[in-house]
């Protein structure tokens, strides 16, 4: 079961477009990532996470990159 | 020793050794809501010599070795600790990187001014703020430091707005 989570900050999950608008995907690029390019969805979804919960995220992805050889990237 | 990274087990025995740090870096920003990976525990611990010699103690139980880049084996001890700006030891749970300052001069004082306590496996962390561990990579300015900060910067944009209040309709 996927958590719930609250709409990105400035959102509003009632007049929102949806996948069956045309214009859906580049709002969805527009608001869901920083200008920067970061996905704001991912940091959203990890902020709604505990402490302890986020730990054992960063311990299985190192695991991962480690057991693989790899030392970079750096960034899930 | 370079095929294993035990973050939990380094944090619970630091805490069950009463080892006075804070905790700064990549696990840092993780614990505070950043979706990043990294390979080493960095802290900058207390000062005070009797914390030191904890620190010590642990760091030799856990079979602690500078990772010389010239491949000797080096233990750590009270004085190479208090003397280097930077110690990286490779240990049986993984990297450990012990720092007397971070940043531009960021020591244990301040460190310890500009954290909080999280709450992991029953251990109390207290992790370094988000803001003050963006200074830090915006004064290290490494090419791994600058990949990263576009991360930190929109994780504390986001903290900040989940922790506001709600806004009332009128």
């Amino acid at each position: 079961m996927i958590r719930p989570l609250p709409p990105l900050p400035g959102i509003d999950s009632a007049t929102a477009p949806t996948p069956d608008d045309p214009g859906y995907s580049d709002w969805v690029e527009r608001v869901g990532f920083s200008p920067a390019g970061v996905d704001r969805g991912l940091i959203w979804d990890h902020l709604h996470r505990s402490p302890e919960e986020r730990l054992l995220v960063l311990e299985q992805h190192t695991a991962a990159l480690l057991s693989r050889g790899g030392r970079r990237p750096e960034i899930l | 020793m370079d095929d294993v990274q035990k973050f939990s087990e380094l944090l619970e025995l630091l805490a069950a050794r009463r080892i006075n740090y804070v905790l700064v870096g990549g696990v840092a920003a993780a614990l505070a809501g950043a979706p990043i990976t990294t390979y080493d525990l960095d802290l900058i611990p207390d000062p005070d010599r009797s914390n030191l010699d904890r620190l010590v103690s642990l760091l030799l139980d856990l079979e602690a070795s500078y990772a010389d880049p010239a491949g000797r084996h080096i233990s750590p001890n009270l004085e190479r600790l208090q003397a280097n700006r930077m110690n990286l030891f490779r240990t049986r749970l993984g990297r450990l990187d012990v720092a007397k300052q971070i940043g531009r001069g960021m020591a244990f004082e301040e460190a310890h001014r500009r954290s909080s306590f999280v709450q992991v496996r029953g251990v109390e962390v207290r992790i370094l703020d988000l803001d003050a561990l963006i200074e830090s990579k915006e004064a290290a300015d490494r090419p791994k430091d600058r990949a990263v900060l576009p991360i930190l910067r929109e994780t504390l944009r986001l903290s900040r707005a989940r922790d506001q209040p709600p806004k009332c309709a009128e």
